[in-house]
């Protein structure tokens, strides 16, 4: 082994112990940021790996990306990373397989059938595969890096002259779209629902009255007293799940369930590397939920009411999708009931299971 | 073979192993059939295949499932450069490839359905659905603990039948009336059925009581689960339950004995998508819109 090589292994095998405890210690910052380090991450262990056809990659990538989702079960968006990572060596590989094949795979019936043809067991060499799969990948990250613009590019199209609108704790997505709406000179109002026990919004509130948009900040007792005055409500969320229903911030569930009852239209603005090709099985789902310490709610002051008193803070609530009227994405407007169809082109159905 | 044989065949098969899907007999039947064939033109052969799935549709068996299984069969088999000097060879490839997948169908949704099973469930089902029992037996022996009630489902009361195989793998299960569907509602977390036939639209036409106990459960919220092959993804687009042609509603011999429809009982209903939260098919979780996209791949 050439000098260095040995190096670069035990480099690259810190960088992934790093990450992973980052996640277990539930340091994350962002999910734009998450989705970055793992891609980079990703790249990192592609390029180094040796391997002869793609079956081989594609095992690596899955075994490297099960130890990744392991920091941290709960998030979504390691998983979805993975997955489209995946997605992109099969592809690049039947894109060689057709290229070197000439014209005759362009006709192809197979793609046409209903059933899952004879498994491709991606066998063949194909020496290229490397080079074209990282550039591929590269490609996915500028995508994400750019969505968060996209989107806020897309915010005069929903934000009107006097709108009120109400949003609930932080969402980095949704403060770029009001501030984007402001800086066209439009005049809204904004409902900051502090969401506690973390009280994001708080935050959220600060940074938009920071911006000179006319913010009010409301806890979540209010939102029933709120909503009959409220035009529509534009929220952010952690991920979203393969049925369009959402993992966002407790207490969206009582929100959209609220805006259901007055109709009024629920947007949610999330970029597409949110969206999980799970769904939502049960409550109890062990990869679903995140519990937070209950330090916000009963101060160590109190420590001897815990023997007598279960005290929990769940992070995520699960919003059904009838809840929901659209979803503003970085590819543009889509209806959830839609969603199917974006899971279907991103993740490959044998990837679902990491 | 003529005619006769592969009523033969068919009845045959669906003695040997009652598990088995009357679709997949009848596309097992196609097969052999193919093999045997002496049909020295392409068209000849289809007339082969249509006529003998017509007369697979004289017997009692699901018409829904008969139909869509040979008629995807049909339209996946010609579905290729067929030229008139190998028609034979490839169509007989294709038609095991598809007959291959139908036979892996049900084990893939049983273990992509079991994510959807926990423990401390309480799941009301429907009739004697195959694919749903065994999602259910695999479930408890992957040591799930979870109850079950089920319809007694008249008029064949295979409801019993259901009960009497949970039991033997240790699920605790109780039969209940058909109109107690909406009394035990309240007390389940999810609904799960089998289906006969998926039509385009994304409902589903099955054993008759699926329509009020999904409507049931759609106002009380809880989630109802459809678990089918893609094999029974039918064309149709019933609207209503008149909608839904006599031959699917009716056995094959009580039409042929001329009796007054009106004063008979349909034995399926049609259940609109808007009642059914998630399909578990071989092809994915799916929620019912996505079924029309399916379909268009195959026929368009």
């Amino acid at each position: 082994m050439p000098a260095g090589e040995g190096d670069k292994a035990s480099g690259l095998k810190e960088r992934i112990e790093t990450f992973v405890d980052e996640m277990k210690k539930g340091n994350s910052v962002n999910s734009c940021e998450i989705a970055i380090n793992t891609i980079n991450l990703l790249i990192r262990i592609i390029s180094q790996a040796k391997f002869t056809s793609a079956r081989e990659l594609l095992k690596h990538v899955k075994a490297e990306g099960k130890y990744l989702q392991a920091g941290d079960p709960s998030e979504n968006i390691i998983g979805n990373m993975i997955r489209r990572v995946l997605k992109i060596i099969r592809e690049e590989y039947r894109a060689i397989i057709a290229q070197e094949s000439g014209m005759e795979r362009a006709v192809n019936f197979e793609d046409m059938s209903l059933a899952v043809d004879e498994e491709e067991d991606y066998t063949k060499l194909t020496p290229s595969l490397k080079a074209s799969v990282i550039e591929a990948i590269s490609e996915l990250k500028t995508e994400i890096e750019g969505g968060a613009e996209n989107i806020a590019a897309m915010a005069p199209n929903y934000i009107h002259e006097n709108d009120i609108i109400l949003t609930i704790g932080r969402s980095r997505t949704v403060e770029a779209f009001f501030k984007s709406a402001a800086l066209k000179k439009i005049k809204f109002q904004v409902l900051v629902s502090e969401c506690a026990p973390f009280c994001h919004g708080h935050e959220m509130a600060k940074n938009l009255a920071e911006a000179k948009i006319n913010t009010t900040l409301i806890t979540e007792c209010q939102l029933g007293t709120i909503m009959p005055r409220v035009n529509k409500v534009i929220i952010g969320t952690h991920s979203f799940m393969a049925n369009g229903g959402l993992k966002a911030i407790t207490g969206t569930n009582i929100l959209a369930l609220l805006a259901k009852e007055h109709n009024k239209d629920v947007i949610v603005c999330s970029n597409l590397y949110k969206l999980s090709p799970l769904f939502h099985s049960t409550m109890k789902h062990a990869s679903f939920n995140k519990f937070a310490s209950p330090n916000e709610l009963l101060d160590y002051e109190d420590a001897e009411l815990l023997a007598k008193v279960e005290v929990i803070a769940p992070i995520f609530d699960y919003v059904p999708p009838d809840l929901i009227s659209m979803v503003v994405s970085n590819n543009g407007p889509q209806s959830v009931s839609f969603v199917y169809r974006l899971v279907k082109d991103y993740y490959h159905p044998d990837d679902v299971e990491l | 073979m003529d005619d006769e044989a592969v009523l033969n065949h068919f009845n045959e098969l669906m003695r040997a192993d009652p598990e088995m899907s009357s679709a997949v007999a009848a596309i097992t039947t196609l097969v052999k059939l193919m093999e045997s064939s002496k049909a020295e033109t392409l068209s000849g052969l289809v007339d082969t295949i249509r006529k003998a799935t017509s007369m697979m549709l004289t017997t009692d068996f699901s018409y829904a499932s008969i139909t869509s299984g040979c008629e995807q069969f049909l339209r996946y088999t010609t579905l290729a450069n067929l030229q008139e000097t190998n028609f034979q060879k490839i169509m007989l490839h294709r038609g095991k490839v598809f007959l291959n997948n139908a036979l892996k169908a049900r084990a893939k949704i049983v273990s992509m359905a079991q994510q959807f099973v926990d423990d401390g469930t309480t799941i009301l089902t429907h009739c004697r659905s195959r694919v749903v029992m065994q999602v259910l037996k695999a479930a408890a022996l992957q040591k799930k603990r979870f109850t079950v009630f089920v319809t007694e489902s008249h008029p064949d009361k295979n409801g019993y039948a259901a009960k009497e195989e949970l039991s033997q793998v240790g699920i605790p299960t109780t039969v209940i009336l058909d109109s107690a569907v909406g009394y035990i509602m309240e007390r389940v977390q999810m609904v799960m059925v089998g289906a006969e036939g998926i039509v385009e639209n994304g409902g589903i036409i099955n054993k008759i009581g699926t329509y009020p106990l999904a409507v049931c459960a759609k106002q009380m919220n809880k989630p109802v689960y459809v678990v089918a092959e893609s094999f029974k993804f039918v064309r149709a687009f019933p609207l209503s339950q008149r909608d839904v042609p006599d031959v699917y509603k009716y056995r094959a011999s009580t039409i042929r004995a001329g009796k007054d429809l009106e004063q008979e009982h349909p034995t399926v209903d049609y259940t609109s998508p808007e009642f059914i939260s998630l399909m578990f098919t071989d092809l994915g979780v799916l929620t019912p819109s996505a079924v029309s996209d399916e379909l268009i791949k195959l026929y368009c």
